[in-house]
């Protein structure tokens, strides 16, 4: 495993939560999917308690191996051949992840704010820092990230206030009543399976300072309902301003909501706080992103330092955007709306749940593993 | 040694990028490059749209500031907005800027024509806001309100953007942005309204203004075009728009004139508060509608003979304002009903209160709604009369 500074457990958490600002500033699984009807909010506070469910299997493994990764505890359950192939995907997994992520920057600038920029620019004034930001590695990324959560979540704060007098609560009637529970359920499940970024803080998470006095589950779980909290806070100003068929048919809904704000024909076109948290939470999730996915490389080819596998990762993910077709906005929207989330659902919670039962089967033989 | 030199030159070089790079973004577009619109008119024909827009100048915007005008004009033609827009550069050395718009206009054919076709390319686009006044002309092309409105130095389509804010105070207009509009089309139980618009002959004292441009027209707002879906099937007159802004709790102010006590003359009563509130119950399969207004207003004019300050006249007033009040509210159903669209949201009310039923009826609610007898209770406070005990005539009865 290359050797990484310490960070605290609020920087990881931070960490994460930037990184899962994304589906609340874009397109808002629960209100454009399902059940993109009023009570997208409660699909939203359910996907909170989906993912804690859904986090289980890896939740277990990591307090049993406290001082591993992921991707090390993975390699000791399933042997190491078996191991490392299984790590080998996780690392295409992130890559994966991080080219859908370029893809959705790169969607979002074009059409809704730098319609006339070229794709390359854009990839090249992203993927740069991005790569330097990995360079400097997890401490200089999640020490950045106080900061930044913390600018987020004020731009939120701002916004929800400066387009109070455009809400409208009453289109939240009725409640629980217009949607089935199969609907509800589908659009918790939906949002919760988007969280791929879980494996990034079951990776990092031996990394955080031992010192502090926490449990796995307890950051786990404020992590959870931060997040849940503030992408419901999201969900409701979103849907209160543009009511809830109109916030179904946009593509970046909340975008769209903070558009609206004219407050005395003077305080208007204040979007830019967003479109910088924006571009911030990009960066935040590609770079550490690409980071996790170079630490699991290295570690799967033995190979002291990860840095070797930032660039090349950074420029194959370039070159898929701009050789192939699947930044077309047709085959992205499929690949985001129908798979990813099946994808990434796989990866957070199948294959963990048959490492877990690898891990029951095989526990006295791992006992020594264990602290 | 060697590893600090080169860092050095590292940095150099990141700075001196940076400095190249931080000059402008590469969709930079000089204020001498773009046509920043302050309106636009939207006229459909039957295979073509003409597309009218206001060029705001950019200058100091006040009366001092020279003879320059503070707008130009300019139409250009083609099957779609979009297009129509991108023609305007074969005669305009600019290129369109639609951030800062105030008022859209569309002639009566595009809204009977399904309004969202013309929607689309402001929703779309990345450079409209939602919060554009909408306004349908009434009975003429909206090219022909254009540039009309305001005084001398003052741009036209700010100044009809801050008439249609007017409407609040005024109950006779209504003030609806392009996001109002989707808003209420999107949602079930209710159909949109937009504001509508006309020119009026000035006479010849608004001519003789001397700060003013001393046009021969100038806009009037008062009224409301009803829509079913996104198709405009009629208009309302500034008292029935009242009416209708009434019941939907959109009154901030207004003015309602109704008889004396003794009949012998009229009083203006300033409404200060009102609440509205649509009441929908099903029971053995029939609809109870209610409309229900509570105001608070003062007695601000009174042109009668009687004695207005004992507690009887006062109630005779106020029961005078709430039947004209009545009147009103009951006159835009009335109207909404002949066109059959629900624009008050009776039917959003049965989907909050009764969902499983709406579910059965929601696709012939418009028809149901034209045929139901809708009660309208109003009930008015005059809390306060002036700052006279006496009406100036009451002199002759003493």
């Amino acid at each position: 495993m290359p050797k990484l500074e310490k960070i605290s457990a609020i920087q990881l958490i931070s960490m994460i939560l930037i990184n899962r600002f994304l589906f609340g500033f874009s397109f808002m699984p629960t209100v454009t999917i399902s059940p993109a009807n009023q009570d997208a909010w409660v699909a939203d506070i359910l996907s909170g308690v989906m993912v804690l469910l859904f986090a289980i299997p890896l939740l277990i493994m990591a307090s049993k191996f406290p001082n591993m990764g992921f991707n090390e505890y993975f390699q000791v359950i399933l042997g190491t051949f078996i191991g490392k192939v299984v790590c080998f995907i996780y690392s295409l997994y992130l890559v994966f992840i991080t080219l859908l992520t370029v893809i959705f920057l790169s969607d979002f600038l074009l059409s809704a704010v730098l319609p006339e920029t070229p794709m390359y620019a854009i990839l090249l004034f992203m993927l740069i820092p991005c790569m330097y930001a990995s360079y400097k590695g997890l401490e200089c990324i999640a020490r950045s990230s106080i900061i930044i959560s913390t600018f987020i979540i004020f731009s939120i704060v701002l916004y929800v206030m400066l387009n109070f007098n455009n809400m409208d609560f009453e289109v939240f009637h009725p409640i629980l009543l217009d949607s089935t529970l199969s609907q509800i359920a589908f659009g918790s499940f939906n949002n919760a399976a988007r969280f791929s970024d879980c494996f990034l803080f079951f990776l990092f998470l031996t990394h955080v300072d031992k010192t502090e006095t926490y449990t796995v589950t307890k950051i786990f779980i404020i992590l959870v309902v931060t997040f849940t909290l503030m992408n419901t806070v999201l969900t409701v100003a979103t849907q209160s301003v543009l009511g809830v068929g109109l916030a179904k048919i946009l593509r970046y809904p909340y975008f769209t909501s903070i558009q609206q704000i004219n407050l005395f024909s003077i305080i208007q076109r204040i979007e830019f706080f967003n479109v910088i948290g924006w571009i911030v939470i990009f960066f935040f999730k590609i770079c550490s992103t690409i980071l996790a996915a170079a630490i699991i490389m290295a570690q799967v080819f033995k190979v002291k330092s990860y840095k070797p596998f930032v660039i090349p990762m950074n420029i194959i993910i370039a070159l898929s955007v701009l050789l192939t077709s699947i930044s077309h906005y047709a085959i992205f929207k499929t690949i985001i709306t129908d798979y990813a989330y099946l994808v990434i659902f796989t990866m957070n919670f199948i294959i963990p749940t048959i490492v877990l039962a690898v891990y029951i089967f095989r526990r006295k033989a791992l006992e020594k593993y264990n602290v | 040694m060697k590893d600090l030199f080169f860092k050095k030159i590292f940095l150099i070089i990141v700075i001196i990028l940076a400095i190249l790079f931080s000059t402008g973004c590469w969709n930079r577009r000089e204020l001498s490059e773009i046509g920043i619109i302050g309106a636009a008119a939207i006229d459909a024909e039957a295979d073509k749209i003409k597309l009218t827009y206001e060029v705001i100048t950019p200058k100091r915007l006040d009366t001092k500031s020279g003879d320059e005008a503070p707008a130009s004009y300019f139409q250009s033609e083609g099957e779609t907005i979009f297009e129509a827009s991108r023609n305007s550069t074969l005669k305009l050395n600019k290129k369109l800027f639609w951030s800062h718009a105030n008022v859209f206009y569309f002639n009566e054919m595009s809204a009977k024509d399904g309004l969202l076709t013309y929607l689309d390319f402001f929703n779309r686009g990345h450079e409209s806001r939602g919060y554009v006044n909408i306004a349908i002309a009434k009975g003429e092309s909206a090219y022909k309100i254009i540039g009309i409105g305001g005084l001398k130095g003052e741009v036209p389509s700010s100044y009809v953007e801050a008439v249609f804010e007017n409407s609040a105070v005024n109950g006779k207009a209504a003030s609806i942005k392009i996001v109002d509009f989707l808003k209420t089309y999107y949602e079930e139980g209710i159909e949109p309204v937009v504001g509508a618009i006309q020119t009026i002959k000035r006479n010849e004292t608004e001519l003789k203004m001397p700060t003013d441009k001393k046009e021969e027209y100038m806009p009037l707002v008062e009224g409301l075009a009803v829509f079913k879906e996104d198709i405009l099937v009629g208009f309302f007159d500034g008292i029935q728009t009242r009416g209708f802004n009434f019941a939907r709790d959109k009154i901030k102010s207004g003015i309602i004139v109704s008889a004396s006590p003794d009949g012998r003359g009229v009083n203006s009563i300033e409404i200060i508060k009102s609440s509205g509130k649509l009441n929908v119950q099903i029971k053995d399969g029939e609809y109870y509608c209610t409309v229900k207004i509570e105001i608070n207003g003062m007695l601000n004019e009174e042109t009668g003979k009687e004695d207005i300050s004992n507690l009887e006249a006062i109630t005779k007033i106020e029961n005078n304002t709430s039947e004209n009040i009545k009147n009103e509210i009951k006159s835009s159903i009335k109207k909404a009903q002949e066109y059959k669209t629900d624009i008050f949201g009776f039917g959003q009310s049965i989907h909050k209160k009764y969902p499983a039923k709406w579910k059965i009826i929601k696709n012939d609610w418009n028809d149901i709604f034209s045929t139901l007898e809708i009660k309208v209770e109003v009930k008015t406070n005059i809390e306060k009369v002036g700052v006279s005990n006496e009406q100036l005539s009451a002199k002759e009865q003493k």
